[in-house]
């Protein structure tokens, strides 16, 4: 264990030497979507466009971590990217969705972690963003002619029984 | 219950009063049946034309057609139930209406009892017509408005429009005409 | 209308360089699908791209540009149509989502997205690859949309209203001489 734990030492030391130029104190700004009507879709969508900044340093390639899959993020903009993914209806989740951000550095680690077994949330991000998705309207509940039917019954049967009690 | 006016024999002017127990109807109610029978028969238009989909202007000799049917049925079908009713509720109300009219008339000492009696039976009369007049028509248009939404949604969906309009409009008012000449 | 999904959702794959030495290059498979049961007019199209790297090796200064989506006809709700992916590593995925919104309806014939990408990091020159292409889609119009699949709650409720008085105004004189004359004949019947 101690002697992973030196490798690992000695490892960051060495990626921090290479990259001097590291992001630090990153600020994050979220352009959010999710699909909101899913009437005519199958899937929900799950976009989250963002724009990183960084007080000093400068990000190059971003990895995201959503929820165990990690994968690369596409640059769609000098600073801002773009992470995105789709769901099927039924199974979309609701609610906040975090997508932990990392650089180079962050990936190597988190390749590390992986290929030795550990937990991945272990591993620090650079910066995370969180995705709200409140959920999407499917259709109506019921139909407006079952209520339609429900309701004109309702009043029928308040005729019938009062017709009975009046001939009784 | 059984009031003492009904005990006696009936007098001519009673007689005559009776006459109003009859199926046939005054033209005022007439009217008040037609009225409220081309409304209930025009509504389901609506859902025809607004939820249905059905093109109003190729449809219209049809609506038209179905519509003067269905009025024709449901005013037979008030005045049918409303026979049926009327006497029902006129001994219902024998108590209530006699001693309304007991309490009103005691201290006209001048008026005859036989004339006490003609009014309390004209009154009776009236009462009984109102109640079941009104009654016949809120009884008839729930009906056909719950089964023709029922009909024309649930049992003839995947028929045609045309077919779907005239038979769940058709066929309720026909029903509801049919039901009423029964005796209870 | 299940036509058109059933071109919409099929997929043809098209890769347009194949390489010999493919085994040591990276090489990418891009789809790209509609996700959609009915495409209309102001509703949102969902489309996804998939960049599979079948290669052994990354591939490296990958950009996906979809051109077909025109702001003349198409308003982008969520994602970018071009987007740069420094490296897609070996035997593995990239899904990239785009939701747009079409301004017009009528017929429309989704065509495929280009990426560009070099197979190997010391590449000079590009390689360019052809998604797969959903086909042509028929766009309705909201209108029509709204007609065949709305719940008519307005036109419900108008209905509502208007058979209201055929059953409210009978039912209450009715029962306002009922209630009248019963009450009469209990109130004498505890008098007595």
């Amino acid at each position: 264990m101690i002697g992973y734990a030196r490798i690992g030492v000695i490892f960051s030391v060495l990626i921090a030497a290479v990259n001097c130029d590291s992001c630090v104190r990153p600020e994050v700004s979220l352009k959010p979507f999710t699909t909101e009507d899913a009437t005519v879709v199958t899937n929900i969508a799950y976009i989250a466009e963002f724009d990183l900044k960084c007080e000093s340093g400068s990000v190059n390639n971003l990895y995201a971590d959503i929820e165990g899959r990690i994968g690369p993020i596409s640059k769609v903009g000098p600073t801002s990217y773009q992470v995105s993914w789709v769901e099927e209806v039924k199974s979309a989740k609701t609610g906040d969705r975090v997508i932990r951000l990392f650089d180079e550095e962050g990936y190597v680690a988190l390749r590390k972690a992986i290929r030795s077994g550990q937990d991945i949330t272990s591993v620090e991000p650079l910066v995370y963003v969180v995705l709200n998705h409140p959920g999407a309207f499917t259709g109506p509940w019921f139909r407006s002619e079952s209520v339609a039917v429900v309701v004109g019954f309702i009043i029928a049967y308040i005729a019938v029984s009062s017709r009975s009690k009046l001939s009784s | 219950m059984s009031g003492k006016t009904s005990v006696k024999p009936f007098t001519k002017e009673e007689e005559l009063l009776l006459q109003d127990f009859s199926r046939n109807v005054s033209t005022k109610s007439s009217a008040l049946f037609y009225g409220n029978a081309i409304i209930v028969s025009a509504v389901p238009i609506w859902l025809f034309w607004r939820i249905h989909m059905m093109d109003i202007m190729s449809s219209l000799v049809l609506f038209v057609v179905v519509t003067i049917i269905s009025t024709y049925l449901m005013a037979m079908a008030y005045r049918n139930t409303k026979f049926n009713l009327k006497h029902k509720i006129a001994v219902k109300r024998e108590d209530a209406v006699t001693r309304e009219l007991t309490k009103k008339l005691a201290e006209d000492k001048k008026m005859s009892k036989k004339e006490k009696d003609e009014r309390i039976l004209w009154k009776k009369n009236e009462v009984a017509d109102f109640e079941a007049t009104t009654f016949s028509i809120f009884y008839n248009n729930a009906l056909f408005l719950a089964l023709v939404i029922f009909v024309s949604f649930y049992v003839l969906r995947s028929f045609t429009l045309a077919f779907n309009y005239t038979l769940s409009v058709g066929a309720t008012a026909g029903l509801l005409a049919l039901l009423s000449t029964g005796s209870q | 209308m299940k036509q058109v999904l059933f071109i919409l959702c099929s997929v043809l794959v098209i890769f347009v360089r194949c390489n010999s030495e493919e085994e040591t290059r990276a090489r990418l498979l891009v789809s790209k699908h509609i996700l959609n049961t009915y495409l209309v007019e102001n509703m949102d199209i969902n489309v996804k791209y998939s960049l599979f790297n079948i290669g052994n090796s990354a591939a490296v200064d990958v950009t996906l540009n979809d051109r077909s989506f025109g702001p003349e006809a198409f308003a982008v709700m969520g994602g970018q149509l071009k987007a740069h992916i420094d490296r897609i590593p070996s035997h593995s995925n990239y899904t990239h989502v785009v939701v747009v919104r079409p301004i017009r309806f009528g017929y429309f014939n989704f065509t495929s997205a280009e990426v560009t990408y070099k197979s190997d990091i010391e590449d000079t020159d590009f390689q360019v690859a052809w998604s797969s292409e959903p086909g042509e889609g028929g766009i309705i119009a909201f209108r029509d949309y709204n007609k065949r699949f709305s719940s008519h709650a307005f036109d419900w409720a108008a209905f509502a209203i208007m058979s209201l008085p055929s059953l409210a105004i009978p039912v209450f004189l009715w029962y306002s001489s009922k209630s009248k004359y019963e009450k009469l004949v209990k109130s004498s019947k505890r008098t007595h």
